[in-house]
C-alpha cells in the first residue's frame, strides 16, 4: 500500500496546488435512505503518520500512526454524519493468512479506483470528458461479494497520510525564514475517503482532503480533520451541506 | 537487496534515494550501538557440532575482511522508535506484495525454495515469509521484518542450488545486519547535515557551485555506504554456502556470468563512484575468488544441488524467458539465452526462443534467422508444440505461403484444442 499511498500523495499534491471549491462529490446512483439505520462496514485505515527532517526524510512514525487511527475512529463515531448510522470495523488479519489476501486484494482494487477518481475528478488536465465532474465510478459486481461477508451494504474506505516536521526541519524553517526569508514547507496532511454500495460495487460518495494544517495525533485536531474529510456524507440524519 | 530494486517500492527508493548528504562518522556510531547490544551471540551456527563449528569460527576470520560481526536481527523493535515505525511501514506494503499479481503461487516451487532458505537461516526460519515474484531481472530482496522476495530473474540465471543460496544467503545477509534500519538512520543524518551545511554555507557567502560540491559529496557518501553494506552481505552469501556444505565456486561462478551478460547485452557495468550502490560487478567477482580460494579446502564433498534445483525451476522457466523476451532490447534477450544454451539444459526450448527474439525483431532478416534457430529446436529435446505456430508467422512474412500452411496444419494437429485454435484455422482458409 505504500507505493499506492505515494500515488494518492502526489495527486493529492497536484489538487492541492489546484485548490478545488467543494471538494466531496456523490453518485446519481446513490440509493440509501437516510432515514435508515444503515450498516456500514469501515474497512481497515490506511494511515502514515511520518515525521519530516530537515533533510526530507519520510520517517514513519508507528505510535502516531496508531493513535490517529483510534482518534479517526473517535471522530468518525462522534461525527454529526454518521448520527443514525451502524459502524463495523473490519478487523486486518495477520499477513498472508487467506483471509487477509482477499481483504488486500479488495483494498488494493479499491485503491485502483480510488485513484482514478483522484485523478480524473479533481486535477482538471485529467478530467475525463464523457464524466466531467460526476461521480460515475465502480468497483464491479464482485463487490456484492462483500456485502455478505462483511455484513453491511456499505465499505467505507479512508486513507490518510500526516507528516510533522521534527525539531531540525522546525528549526531549519525559523533559520531559513529569517536569515533568507524563505519559506521551507512542514508537513502536508492528506487522505481521501470513499463509499461503496456492496450491492452494486459503484462508489457512491468520495471526498479528499489536502492542506497543510491539522494534526492527527491530537484526539482534538483529529476531529477537525475528520469534519473536514465527511463532508457531505450523505446516508446519516445529520448530513452536513448535502 | 542485491541490486537496487525497481519493485521495492518508492518507500525504500525515499529511504535510499530522497537521502543525499555524507558524514562516514555517523555510520560507525550507529553501528558500534548495534554490535554493544549483541555482541557474542553466534548467528547462524547455534546448532551445529564442534568440528563444524570450529570450521565456522575459521571462516569468520576469513570472512572478517567484510567486516562481520554478530548483530541480533529479527527482534520487533519498540513501537517507538524509529526501527519500530519502518517495521510497521514494511508490514503494510507486505500485504501488497502478498497479493502481487505476479506473484508465483506454485507450490512446489515455493516449498522448494523456502526449504533452501530453512537451511541457510537455521534458527531464523519461522520469522522469514517468502515471495517468489515474475519479475525478469536478477535479483532478491529481503526486509528487516523477514518479508523475502525472490525474482524469476534470479531463478532463471542460477544454475544450481548453491548459485541460488549465495543470493538468498546474501539478502539474509541484509536481514541479520539490519541493514534497512542502518541505512534510514544514515539517510537521515546526511541530509539533516546538508541543510544546515547549506544555511552555513549561504551565511558565509561561498561562491555559487559550493553547495553543488556539498550535493555530490554527500552522494558520494550514501554511496560508499550503501556499496558497504553489500560487501557485507556479500560475505553473508559466500558464509551460508561453506555453513551448509554448498560448493563455494558457485557463488563467484554466478558473478562472472553476470558480467558476461551484460558486456554481451551491450550494457556493460561502469563503475561510478557518486552512483554505484553496489560495488562493481569485477570486484565483486574478484573478492568472492579470493576468497573461495582460501576457504574450498575446508569443505569435503562439496554440494550444488543441480537435479533437485531444475527438478523445480524447469517447469517455469519457458515463462521466465517471455518475461525477459517482452522486455529486453534483442542484443540483451540473445546474451542470456547464449548463457542458458551454454547450461545446455533441454536446448529445444531455448533454441526456439532464440528463433523468437530474431522473429520479434524489426530486422530484415528476422524471420530467416528464426527459422535456422526453428529448425535447430526441433532437432533437439524439448520444443515447445506451439513452435510450429510461429514459424508459420515466419513463413508468412516471407511470403512463403505453402510452407505457412503446412506448419499451421502441424501446429492444429497437435494442439486441436489450443486457445487460438479457430482463429489459425480461420488464417488457413485465408491461405487456401
Amino acid at each position: 500500500m505504500i507505493v499506492l499511498r505515494r500515488t494518492f500523495a502526489l495527486l493529492l499534491c497536484c489538487i492541492f496546488l489546484f485548490g478545488c471549491q467543494q471538494t466531496f462529490r456523490v453518485s446519481e446512483r446513490l440509493s440509501g435512505n437516510r432515514e435508515a439505520k444503515n450498516r456500514i462496514a469501515l474497512m481497515p485505515m490506511d494511515v502514515l503518520l511520518y515525521e519530516l527532517t530537515a533533510g526530507s526524510d519520510m520517517v514513519p512514525n508507528a505510535v502516531w500512526t496508531e493513535n490517529a487511527k483510534k482518534h479517526l475512529l473517535d471522530g468518525i463515531r462522534s461525527n454529526p454524519a454518521f448520527g443514525n448510522l451502524e459502524l463495523v470495523e473490519v478487523p486486518n488479519p495477520p499477513i498472508d493468512s487467506p483471509d487477509a489476501k482477499q481483504l488486500a486484494s479488495f483494498m488494493q482494487l479499491h485503491a485502483a479506483v480510488g485513484s482514478a477518481v483522484l485523478a480524473h475528478s479533481y486535477v482538471p488536465a485529467y478530467v475525463l470528458p464523457t464524466k466531467g465532474n460526476k461521480l460515475d465510478w465502480t468497483m464491479g459486481p464482485h463487490a456484492r461479494n462483500w456485502r455478505d461477508k462483511v455484513n453491511a451494504r456499505y465499505a467505507l474506505f479512508l486513507h490518510v497520510e500526516d507528516g510533522y516536521a521534527d525539531g531540525g526541519r522546525v528549526a531549519l524553517m525559523i533559520t531559513a525564514a529569517l536569515l533568507f526569508g524563505v519559506a521551507i514547507p512542514g508537513g502536508t496532511q492528506s487522505g481521501f475517503a470513499s463509499l461503496v454500495d456492496l450491492e452494486t460495487g459503484d462508489v457512491v460518495w468520495f471526498n479528499h482532503i489536502a492542506r497543510q494544517t491539522g494534526d492527527l495525533r491530537n484526539g482534538q485536531y483529529a476531529k477537525e480533520s475528520v469534519d473536514a474529510l465527511f463532508l457531505g456524507f450523505p446516508l446519516g440524519k445529520g448530513c452536513v451541506s448535502c | 537487496m542485491l541490486k537496487p530494486g525497481r519493485r521495492w517500492g518508492p518507500f525504500a527508493h525515499s529511504l535510499i534515494a530522497l537521502t543525499l548528504c555524507a558524514c562516514a562518522n555517523n555510520s560507525s556510531q550507529f553501528e558500534s550501538g548495534l554490535r554493544d547490544a549483541t555482541l557474542g551471540a553466534p548467528v547462524l551456527s547455534d546448532d551445529k557440532p564442534a568440528s563444524q563449528q570450529a570450521e565456522a569460527n575459521s571462516a569468520d576470520v576469513v570472512l572478517s575482511a567484510y567486516g562481520i560481526s554478530n548483530l541480533k536481527p529479527a527482534e520487533r523493535p519498540a513501537l517507538e522508535s524509529d526501527e519500530g515505525g519502518l517495521w510497521s511501514a514494511l508490514e503494510e506494503h507486505e500485504r501488497m506484495v502478498s497479493v502481487a499479481g505476479n506473484r508465483i503461487t506454485d507450490e512446489a516451487l515455493n516449498g522448494y525454495i523456502k526449504d533452501v532458505v530453512c537451511k541457510i537461516s537455521g534458527p531464523y526460519c519461522p520469522q522469514i515469509r517468502v515471495y517468489v515474484l515474475r519479475v525478469p531481472d536478477f535479483n532478491a530482496n529481503m526486509s528487516p521484518t523477514g518479508k523475502m522476495e525472490v525474482w524469476s530473474g534470479l531463478l532463471l540465471r542460477a544454475r544450481n542450488e548453491a548459485e541460488m543460496a549465495a543470493v538468498l544467503g546474501h539478502e539474509f545477509g541484509h536481514f541479520l545486519r539490519r541493514h534497512t534500519i542502518q541505512t534510514q538512520r544514515d539517510s537521515v543524518a546526511r541530509g539533516n547535515f546538508l541543510q544546515f551545511a547549506a544555511v552555513a554555507l549561504g551565511l558565509a557567502g561561498a561562491p555559487a557551485g559550493s553547495m553543488d560540491m556539498m550535493r555530490l559529496a554527500d552522494l558520494a557518501g550514501r554511496m560508499a555506504y550503501s556499496r558497504d553494506h553489500e560487501r557485507e552481505a556479500d560475505g553473508y552469501g559466500l558464509r551460508v554456502l561453506f555453513d551448509n556444505g554448498y560448493d563455494l565456486t558457485a557463488s563467484p561462478a554466478l558473478w562472472k556470468r553476470l558480467k558476461e551478460e551484460r558486456s554481451k547485452a551491450d550494457s556493460p557495468d561502469h563503475f561510478n563512484l557518486f552512483t554505484a550502490s553496489h560495488p562493481s560487478i569485477e570486484e565483486r567477482a574478484e573478492e568472492q575468488t579470493k576468497l573461495t580460494e582460501r576457504l574450498s579446502s575446508r569443505i569435503t564433498s562439496p554440494q550444488k544441488g543441480r537435479e533437485r534445483y531444475l527438478e523445480h525451476i524447469l517447469p517455469h522457466r519457458a515463462g521466465f524467458i517471455e518475461d525477459e523476451i517482452a522486455r529486453k532490447p534483442k542484443a540483451a534477450a540473445l546474451a542470456l539465452l547464449d548463457l542458458l544454451i551454454e547450461d545446455g539444459v533441454r536446448l529445444g526450448e531455448l533454441y526456439f526462443y532464440k528463433g523468437e527474439v530474431h522473429r520479434q525483431s524489426a530486422d530484415k532478416k528476422g524471420p530467416e534467422e528464426a527459422l535456422k534457430w526453428y529448425g535447430k529446436a526441433l532437432t533437439s529435446e524439448g520444443a515447445p508444440s506451439k513452435l510450429h505456430k510461429f514459424k508459420a508467422l515466419a513463413h508468412l512474412r516471407l511470403e512463403q505461403k505453402a510452407q505457412a500452411r503446412t506448419e499451421f496444419e502441424t501446429y492444429l494437429q497437435k494442439m486441436p484444442k489450443a486457445p487460438d485454435a479457430d482463429l489459425v484455422r480461420s488464417q488457413l482458409e485465408e491461405l487456401k
